[in-house]
């Protein structure tokens, strides 16, 4: 018999959440100039615009709060995808979200709009994942099953790649590709306030359209009939989990560029916990997702390495391994 | 909840399996869907659960269709069993009977005192409540569809509607289930199963609905049903008839050379 929580859910959400905070309180503490968090907090609070303050409030916060929204948008995103298709293999950019948005993006970047406007960037972005949910609406609402969904998501996604490669390949100069290329290594350096709240409301609203699937990913478990004949409409379903994944993971990818493995492996950590039940996992796969991505983003700025490794590549590096451990014991534990 | 079909056909790749089908599913009996292959036992199946559209004709629910009833309180007069009853994530026992408390549950309400007792209720029917702590990738077959008969209990549906509940099972857990389902149906339920065995449905349907590929030959009392005309048409079988302790039994005993065998041939 293979171990299972015990821990109440309420205590285990509670527990999560005050990790994820004291992960960004963390994170504001950690850069590359000797920081006074207490001095710069009470600075601001208080209103006075010392330079502290300034760093805390422009700076270090955005940064500490956008690890918080995009890590959550990733491992929620990645659980109510893995429930829906019933498939630990899913992830967050499996329908063609995350690769259409940063294609967006990167033709914001290519067209020289990105310098005129700060906000241009994460607006391609959005656009894109837009594009690629609208897409795969209109192959479903066309009588698409699952399968022939992934698969339009697979096809989506090896377009964007596709067109993003022939931006690398046409770039003006070779700076300007060094400059797509990093940006699609995904970090949250120098992101400030503004993006913060041009993000914050389409993540929010795909949030609440994937955790409002809840109850119908529980129902899925026992297969399409089954869920239907409990009473739920699985066409609407697929609708507010392909929007929400547009909505949340959009937003994400189109500040932060791509940011592996955290929609993958945060369900998995989690799973056991939620006695793998896939409506429950939702909101703890989410905490997790925002505390492994705060915490490699510390991890980032305390390693010696400068200029700083991006935290794509060290979520993928931590993530890969990982998540081959993690197969293995499963394998274990199934034998 | 009394089930009508009125006038029902449906195809299923491209291809007419059921013609003008005309049925009502009472309450407190015990209906044995049977059938060759291909038949359509379980179209007929998914469309007295309102789970498909047919081609022509329609399904009423206590004379209404499906979306007068509405989606929620269908699912809480009809509980459904599909076939082999996939199972895709390690829940336990206990969390999987669960689910069959959804249709009760509210948009945000959380599990009620009634939601518990009708899954201990369940539980102790199905003769399951000492697996609830079990994860049901870890069941043996006759465990696994006890749990899952109980997810269907749960509900706690007028009807029942079971694709094959006894496909995978040792005989004895074979009687223990066609047991089960009749004691449902004594209860007052409608428990509509399909099977496969012609013995087991003998014994313990009150009607058994026999579906050919073109319609319905035959259709009431068991022994009115099972008759050598009908087994041979439909089946293109050949039974050995018997009995034992006052009850009759069947065997299927041999296939014929007959054209009548591959029903699904145009």
């Amino acid at each position: 018999m293979s171990r299972v929580s015990r821990i109440p859910y309420p205590a285990l959400v509670a527990g999560l959440t005050l990790l994820a905070l004291a992960l960004c309180a963390v994170s504001a503490a950690v850069g590359y100039v000797p920081f006074d968090l207490g001095a710069a907090l009470s600075d601001w609070l208080a209103g006075r615009p010392t330079l502290t303050a300034l760093v805390l409030a422009e700076l270090r916060l955005p940064r500490a709060l956008l690890g918080l929204l995009v890590g959550f948008s990733l491992g929620l995103t990645g659980a109510a995808m893995q429930g829906w298709l019933r498939n630990p293999l899913a992830e967050p950019g499996l329908v063609g979200v995350s690769s259409a948005a940063a294609l967006g993006a990167v033709i914001v970047f290519y067209s020289g709009l990105s310098a005129a406007l700060s906000l241009a960037l994460p607006l391609g972005g959005m656009a894109g994942a837009a594009a690629a949910a609208v897409l795969l609406n209109l192959m479903a609402a066309r009588g698409a099953g699952t399968t022939a969904l992934v698969i339009g998501g697979i096809a989506i996604n090896s377009l964007a790649g596709s067109l993003t490669a022939l931006a690398l390949n046409l770039a003006p100069n070779p700076y300007a590709a060094l400059e797509i290329v990093f940006w699609l290594m995904g970090s949250l350096a120098d992101r400030g306030t503004d993006q913060l709240w041009l993000v914050l409301p389409p993540m929010l609203a795909g949030w609440a359209l994937c955790l409002s699937g809840a109850r119908a990913l529980d129902a899925l478990t026992l297969g399409e009939d089954a869920a239907r004949s409990l009473g739920f409409d699985l066409t609407g379903l697929r609708v507010r989990l392909i929007a929400g994944a547009a909505l949340a993971v959009g937003s994400a990818v189109s500040v932060t560029g791509a940011v592996g493995f955290v929609g993958l492996v945060a369900p998995h950590l989690m799973r056991p916990l939620a006695g793998a039940r896939p409506g429950r996992l939702l909101l703890l796969a989410g905490l997790a997702g925002a505390c492994l991505t705060l915490a490699a983003d510390i991890a980032v700025r305390l390693l010696p390495t400068r200029p700083e490794l991006k935290l794509g590549v060290v979520t993928a590096l931590i993530g890969a391994p990982f998540l081959i451990v993690l197969i293995a014991r499963l394998r274990r534990e199934e034998a | 909840m009394r089930i009508e079909t009125h006038a029902l056909s449906a195809k299923a790749g491209g291809r007419t399996i059921l013609t003008d089908v005309n049925l009502a599913i009472e309450p407190g009996a015990f209906t044995g869907l049977i059938g060759p292959n291909g038949a359509g036992k379980t179209t007929l199946l998914r469309l007295l659960a309102g789970l498909a559209e047919p081609a022509a004709g329609r399904v009423t629910f206590d004379g209404r269709s499906a979306a007068q009833v509405g989606r929620r309180a269908l699912a809480r007069a009809i509980a459904y069993l599909p076939q082999s009853g996939p199972v895709h994530w390690p829940l336990r026992a206990e969390a999987l009977v669960l689910l069959g408390r959804l249709p009760h549950r509210g948009a945000l309400g959380g599990i009620t005192a009634a939601d518990r007792a009708a899954v201990e209720r369940a539980l102790s029917t199905a003769d399951a409540a000492h697996l609830r702590g079990r994860i049901v990738g870890t069941l043996s077959g006759g465990e696994r569809m006890r749990v899952l008969l109980a997810r269907a209990l749960a509900t706690e549906a007028p009807v029942l509607l079971a694709d094959e509940p006894v496909a995978a099972l040792d005989p004895g857990h074979q009687l223990a289930c066609m047991t089960l389902l009749r004691d449902t149906a004594r209860r007052g339920s409608s428990v509509v199963a399909v099977l496969h065995d012609l013995t087991l449905a003998a014994r313990f349907c009150d009607r058994l609905i026999l579906l050919s590929g073109d319609g319905v030959p035959a259709d009431g009392p068991p022994g009115r049903v099972l008759t050598d005309a009908h087994l041979r048409a439909a089946y293109g079988i050949a039974v050995h008839r018997g009995a034992a302790g006052g009850e009759p039994f069947l065997l299927p005993w041999h296939a014929l050379p007959s054209p009548t065998c591959q029903p699904e041939t145009p």
